[in-house]
């Protein structure tokens, strides 16, 4: 039997963890303190351009990786699940 | 030359978020955004020496400042450089700026002190400009405290910031403190126009036509843009003002005003240093963890005010770890005086503003 006290199972994988870490450490600035779903747009959640340059050098620098230019792109940085993809992508590369 | 690519991935980044944004203006949401795109794009872990805050005294209650002293400079009685942060007058503080100063106090071996002055909407114009003449006449009648020398006090700021710087300097030539130089960096110098620069670079280059519209509103409340004390280049008289430095970038959008102040100065009689930065962006000076060429700009300005103070006090010591970049030249004899015939002191008149960037990098008006 299940116990009802326990944490409902998180939606994110431990990468996806760490990124969702950083995107609602930028939201919770701007009042918005729900978690969010993995594809859930960013920028409809509320994340301003200037937000997207810091989540972009906040994710270079906690997985050590270089976004190359063609890789920023809207599409790359929808989501959470979008960016944890980049990310694997990169790790794979570098 | 293009945008340097460190900045051209910066634009992109912007350019990602932007699609789709759904953030409205809002002074509260910007500050936010500044300062946390400061934790993440700003030179860190820059060694100097002791960095301490304190109160100067103003008109209507206490004006935070900070103040930076030079590595391995502590005791020495040392040039100071009242700072004034840029964002616009409505957004920015003392920390969003603060890996610029620590590099701008090693670099110019000068004590930095900078200044929070209030911001718009809360404190609308004139309250910042009244705090920032305050905290400079603060810091000249506190020199000795302060430990600063009041005869090498240099008076410097950035965007909204080197309004800010200007208009003080302005306002200290007829009343004090006398000041040794001005320092502006990518200064708005003209809230009326529109420059070629302005409409050149209007959308994807940092910062933005709405949001510079936006906040021109929320800073001047009721005041007319074409005010001097907003729009420094429209001021009736400009002579007798401190030699000036000034730094604009290439792909500024307040790049032309910057130069158009360069020029109006120097008509005036102004000794002048003017330097367009090749590649570069607005701001770029604040993100010098993600740029490199902006850590080496910082350094070569710095190196450049300690140059100018040590000249003025008899002696040269030139950094010699400056670092210019390669794209940095000295325009010949020739672009001066071109550049020299085109105007008269006085209010700014067409034929001062600048054509889009000729390639010009350093000249110096004497």
């Amino acid at each position: 039997m299940s116990d009802p006290s326990a944490p409902a199972p998180s939606p994110f994988s431990s990468l996806e963890h760490r990124i969702a870490d950083l995107v609602h450490s930028l939201l919770v600035e701007h009042s918005v303190k729900r978690v969010l779903a993995p594809e859930e747009d960013l920028r409809l959640a509320g994340l301003s351009s200037l937000d997207m340059v810091s989540l972009v050098l906040s994710v270079e620098e906690e997985f050590r990786v270089m976004v190359p230019e063609s890789g920023i792109t809207p599409a790359n940085f929808r989501s959470i699940a979008a960016i944890g993809r980049l990310v694997s992508s990169l790790r794979v590369d570098q | 030359m293009p945008v340097d690519r460190h900045a051209q991935r910066l634009l992109d980044m912007l350019a990602a978020g932007r699609q789709g944004e759904q953030t409205a203006l809002d002074a509260d949401s910007l500050r936010r955004s500044m300062t946390r795109l400061a934790r993440v794009a700003d030179a860190r872990r820059v060694p100097i020496g002791p960095v301490e805050d304190r109160s100067a005294l103003g008109a209507d209650g206490e004006i935070p400042v900070r103040i930076y002293t030079p590595y391995d400079a502590e005791g020495e009685t040392l040039p100071g450089i009242v700072y004034f942060h840029g964002g616009t007058g409505v957004f920015c503080d003392i920390g969003t700026h603060d890996g610029l100063c620590r590099l701008l106090a090693n670099a110019s071996g000068c004590r930095v002190i900078s200044v929070g002055y209030r911001l718009a909407p809360e404190h609308p114009f004139p309250a910042g400009v009244d705090d920032a003449t305050f905290a400079t006449r603060w810091v000249a009648e506190c020199a000795v405290q302060l430990r600063v020398d009041p005869g090498r006090l240099v008076v410097a700021g950035d965007s909204a910031g080197g309004t800010i710087a200007a208009v003080v300097c302005q306002h200290a030539r007829d009343h004090g403190p006398r000041v040794a130089l001005q320092v502006l960096l990518c200064p708005v110098t003209d809230l009326a126009a529109e420059s070629e620069s302005r409409l050149a670079f209007a959308e994807g280059y940092f910062i933005e036509r709405p949001t510079l519209a936006w906040a021109k509103a929320v800073y001047c409340g009721g005041v007319d843009p074409r005010d001097p004390r907003v729009s420094p280049l429209r001021a009736a008289r400009l002579s007798g003002l401190p030699p000036t430095h000034i730094h604009t970038a290439e792909f500024d959008p307040m790049r032309d005003e910057g130069e158009a102040y360069a020029k109006a100065l120097a008509a005036a009689g102004v000794p002048v240093r003017y330097t367009c930065h090749p590649g570069l962006i607005h701001h770029f000076y604040c993100m010098a963890g993600a740029l490199p060429q902006a850590r080496a700009v910082v350094q070569s300005l710095g190196a450049d005010i300690r140059d100018a103070l040590s000249a003025a006090n008899g002696t040269s010591t030139r950094c010699e770890e400056l670092d210019v970049g390669a794209d940095s030249i000295v325009a010949d004899l020739d672009d001066v005086d071109q550049l020299c015939e085109d105007g008269g002191a006085g209010e700014p008149r067409e034929d001062l503003r600048p054509p889009v960037h000729r390639g010009l990098r350093t000249v110096d008006y004497q």
